[in-house]
């Protein structure tokens, strides 16, 4: 067992294991899809499947109702239609197998040993949850492949690199956005605009802060990553008109998913959905999450991966609608965060434990209404609040007991 | 019947496919015996196919007779429970001939309810059965903007009967005021509509002629024979859980308290072990 595991900590083994390991999903999918009712493929994937049956027709990817992402996506998954129903599946693990490369590489990047980092890159690679998300056929693999690749070139220093990947990461899904303050806040800190700890009036200081904010660097990272993302959305505007504007942004933006999902603010979206009120309701759920990120960006993007982890879970903790699959949004970024943990393995357990039993008691009476029929939409919200609860503790406690980044330097430099 | 026309690109999909599955037993019946007919036995063929069908043709039924037709019967069935159901709907009637008989049932569906075009194309192709929806379906709208849609259910013919299964979902209403925790949704009872597709005019009184789509490829009309002694069963119904809407009040406040206690207990970590 002892050389099995030890065998397994070998980087190019690992990662073949994990890799095989997703195909035998992805062909268990195509046995199951064949041979039983229950489905294994994700319904989404039929989604991207249908919207590039379109583009291959020379129609718009919005023709299929429900399909609310870029038309890249769609673009990119033609070969499902010309070549084989398979290939979006292969494309997502090969992404899912490449997201823990970049982990593995950011890792070595903040001084772990290849062993180690092959340990905590495995908890990416030999988890089922992601496996079993990409093999399915959902695309969330590519946007954390963008999201990590962003990170590690930007602790590379290769800023062009990195803005190409955030524009198009940005461009793929609207949530990273975000992390423009953490970034400009890094970036301004890189240019050496820091340290003005002269005592100035408050306002000359807030001017001096905005002034330090233009430098090279960030005018380089801002100009790139926004000519991709202008760049694509121009094209595709140009391409399929204001339904890829709705689709793919402002659908997002004001989406108000009234049917039952993680969200603590559901229930009351729900029964106030008719008010006049609602829209401000909507508005003021905005707040809380705005206010987390900006304190977040302020405090900790001297480490950008803490503070993209804690960004994405406040963000997707706090949103107005929140499904299962927006949970590997921030999980990606876990095992980056994870080494600089100074809690005891039981307690990191027990806050794992605790995660999954929030899921648990939610989606509990979820099943109870929407597969019973019981009334069950008070306990739903109550399990909703609970997780929110829940979640907001897991953070404190990663907050609490994180080491910083510059003081193991420190220490090194002792 | 233009607006199912109108809606013709979204089946692009169903007519696709229209070669591979769609031949139905009574389809390939029908051209075996067309083709044996002319190619060797053309001569005769037309005595015996005279002898047989002139007579009907007289009266004009297709080789329907009353009698059997008094014999059909259907029942709708709801399974499943909560918002994820099956529709099933049974034709009984006595043994007899069904050659080239078609069987068609228009539904009526409620606004309450819904039927995802998307899972009826995979439903095609793991059973062959058939759903032609009148118009455009909102997947997501909650039941009072939603309006009330015609499907048309081409059932297959299974152990001596027709049988069709027809995925729906609930969608979500309205909250209550009055303390009500469900609501009932009611479907309805299909109409029954026949043809044979060996006769295209149909005229067999005091039976109405329906004009529906001949195939679920919508391209062409057929007129359709409607059974009526069928209607006056009750609808079958489904409940849909409702919220509560009179706990507005204590369920903005406790978001409002959750939320405020999670932001605080956050930013009070963050400050204490952010560096500003």
């Amino acid at each position: 067992m002892e050389r099995v595991v030890s065998l397994l900590m070998k980087k190019h083994v690992l990662f073949t294991v994990s890799f095989f390991v997703r195909l035998v999903l992805v062909g268990f999918g195509v046995y199951q899809d064949r041979t039983t009712v229950v489905k294994y493929t994700d319904i989404d994937y039929h989604v991207f499947t249908d919207a590039a049956r379109f583009i291959t027709q020379g129609q718009s990817p919005y023709n299929r109702s429900t399909y609310r992402y870029t038309p890249l996506l769609a673009w990119i998954l033609t070969p499902n239609i010309y070549l084989n129903h398979v290939f979006g599946k292969l494309l997502f693990i090969t992404c899912d197998v490449l997201s823990g490369h970049v982990i593995y590489h950011i890792l070595r990047q903040r001084g772990l040993s290849c062993e180690a980092a092959c340990r905590v890159c495995s908890l990416w690679l030999l988890n089922p949850l992601p496996a079993g998300v990409s093999s399915r056929g959902n695309a969330e693999s590519v946007l954390a492949v963008l999201v990590l690749a962003t990170l590690l070139c930007l602790e590379l220093n290769r800023l062009v690199t990195a803005a190409v990947l955030y524009g198009l990461a940005v461009h793929m899904k609207i949530y990273p956005v975000t992390y423009v303050l953490p970034i400009a806040l890094s970036l301004q800190r890189l240019a050496g605009g820091e340290d003005s700890r002269v005592r100035l009036v408050w306002w000359r200081r807030a001017f001096g802060f905005l002034v330090s904010l233009l430098n090279k660097e960030l005018l380089l990272f801002a100009g790139v990553s926004g000519m991709v993302f202008c760049g694509l959305n121009l094209l595709f505007y140009y391409m399929y008109g204001w339904d890829f504007l709705q689709e793919t942004y402002l659908y997002h933006l004001t989406r108000r998913d009234i049917r039952h999902n993680f969200s603590p603010y559901f229930y009351m979206l729900y029964l106030t959905a008719e008010s006049p009120w609602s829209l401000y309701l909507g508005l003021a759920a905005f707040l809380p999450q705005a206010l987390l990120l900006l304190l977040v960006s302020l405090a900790f993007h001297r480490d950008l991966a803490l503070c993209w982890f804690l960004h994405t879970s406040i963000f997707v903790s706090f949103n107005k609608v929140c499904t299962s699959q927006y949970f590997l949004w921030y999980l990606c970024l876990l095992p980056v965060v994870l080494p600089r943990l100074t809690m005891s393995p039981k307690k990191g357990l027990g806050l794992l434990a605790l995660w999954f039993a929030g899921q648990g008691i939610w989606l509990a009476p979820a099943y109870f209404l929407e597969f019973e029929g019981y009334n069950t939409f008070l306990l739903i919200w109550l399990a909703g609040l609970l997780f929110l609860i829940i979640n907001s503790f897991i953070m404190v406690q990663i907050i609490n007991h994180y080491k910083p980044l510059h003081t193991v330097k420190s220490l090194k430099a002792e | 019947m233009n607006r199912i026309l109108e809606w013709g690109p979204s089946f692009q999909f169903f007519r696709k496919h229209k070669t591979l599955r769609a031949a139905t037993p009574f389809f390939f019946f029908f051209i075996q015996s067309n083709l044996l007919m002319f190619v060797f036995l053309s001569p005769c063929a037309v005595t015996v196919y005279l002898v047989l069908f002139g007579s009907t043709r007289a009266e004009n039924n297709c080789g329907l007779s009353r009698t059997w037709l008094e014999t059909l019967s259907v029942t709708v069935d709801i399974k499943k429970n909560g918002f994820h159901r099956e529709l099933v709907t049974t034709i009984g009637f006595s043994p007899g001939s069904l050659d080239g008989l078609e069987a068609l049932l228009v539904y009526r569906l409620p606004s309450g309810i819904y039927i995802d075009p998307y899972q009826l194309a995979s439903l095609k192709e793991d059973t062959g059965l058939q759903v032609l929806l009148s118009s455009p379906v909102d997947l997501e709208a909650p039941a009072h903007l939603s309006k009330k849609v015609t499907i048309f259910v081409y059932p297959l013919l299974d152990q001596g009967g027709f049988r069709a299964t027809v995925p729906i979902h609930g969608r979500y209403h309205k909250p209550s005021l009055a303390g009500k925790s469900f609501e009932l949704v009611k479907i309805e009872h299909p109409k029954l509509i026949l043809r044979t597709n060996t006769c295209t005019h149909l005229s067999f009184p005091p039976y109405k002629i329906f004009d529906a789509p001949c195939s679920v490829h919508n391209l062409s009309t057929c007129q359709w024979l409607e059974i009526q002694h069928l209607e006056k069963q009750d609808p079958v119904s489904l409940e849909i859980p409702l919220g509560d809407g009179s706990l507005v009040a204590p369920v903005c406040a406790g978001n409002l308290l959750v939320i405020l206690l999670c932001c605080i207990i956050l930013s009070r970590s963050i400050w204490k072990h952010g560096v500003f």
